[in-house]
């Protein structure tokens, strides 16, 4: 449970690091930057998946 | 990204579309900070069957034959779904009419001019669209005078309103 959090909140980090790379970027910088973005966010949802189903087993 | 634009360039250079235009938050990111989507819009003057219904199948066995893979509603491209959006309404045959020739990477392609995203998210009305053109105005990307007088012109005058307030912080 602690390390899930601790993934989270490292998750959260990095997507607040992200979004302030986003500024002043060109079209194509802030593309791949959104890609990371979809990366970070794809890594969250099967953590927290991964979190749940070892949380509901039990 | 790249695969998404030179497979629209291949439709309009093989007539299978007049014209097409990236809108959407993928349109929004030339001109305001990123926003995170998942897909991007591409807008396109949409050809008829004989039946009078839009017809989506040449465009979709085109784009799939160009290597794209086809879910649910998407073709993806490697890392991103393409949406193909039909000029549904008079605002966005305006805006494809209009859109901005720009070049990602090298590969030229459209993108919808400022006022028109902000019209077109006004028009759809979500809370994220408000938030867009909260980030258009806050961030100084947009004409307002001109954005005012297409909002005026789409009947859309009073959503204006609503998200200047917004972004005003008075409301």
């Amino acid at each position: 449970m602690e390390r899930a959090e601790t993934k989270t909140e490292y998750i959260v980090r990095a997507k607040a690091l992200l979004r302030a790379d986003l500024r002043a970027k060109s079209w194509p910088e802030k593309v791949r930057a959104i890609e990371r973005m979809n990366e970070v966010s794809k890594i969250a949802r099967a953590s927290m998946k991964a979190a749940r189903a070892k949380a509901s087993g039990s | 990204m790249q695969d998404v634009l030179r497979a629209l360039n291949q439709l309009v250079d093989a007539r299978v579309i007049e014209a097409y235009a990236i809108g959407g938050a993928m349109g929004a990111a030339f001109y305001i900070d990123a926003v995170q989507t998942e897909d991007v819009d591409a807008f396109t003057y949409f050809p008829q069957a004989s039946s009078g219904l839009l017809d989506l199948s040449p465009i979709y066995s085109a784009l799939l034959a160009l290597g794209g893979k086809l879910e649910r509603e998407y073709v993806r491209f490697g890392a991103w779904p393409l949406q193909i959006l039909p000029d549904s309404t008079p605002l966005v045959s305006e805006a494809i009419r209009d859109a901005r020739a720009v070049e990602f990477e090298g590969i030229p392609t459209r993108v919808f001019m400022p006022e028109h995203l902000c019209c077109i998210a006004l028009q759809t009305g979500r809370a994220k669209d408000f938030l867009r053109v909260q980030m258009f105005l806050e961030q100084g990307q947009v004409d307002l005078a001109g954005l005012r007088r297409m909002a005026e012109r789409f009947g859309l005058g009073d959503r204006l309103v609503k998200a200047e307030a917004l972004s005003n912080g008075t409301s």
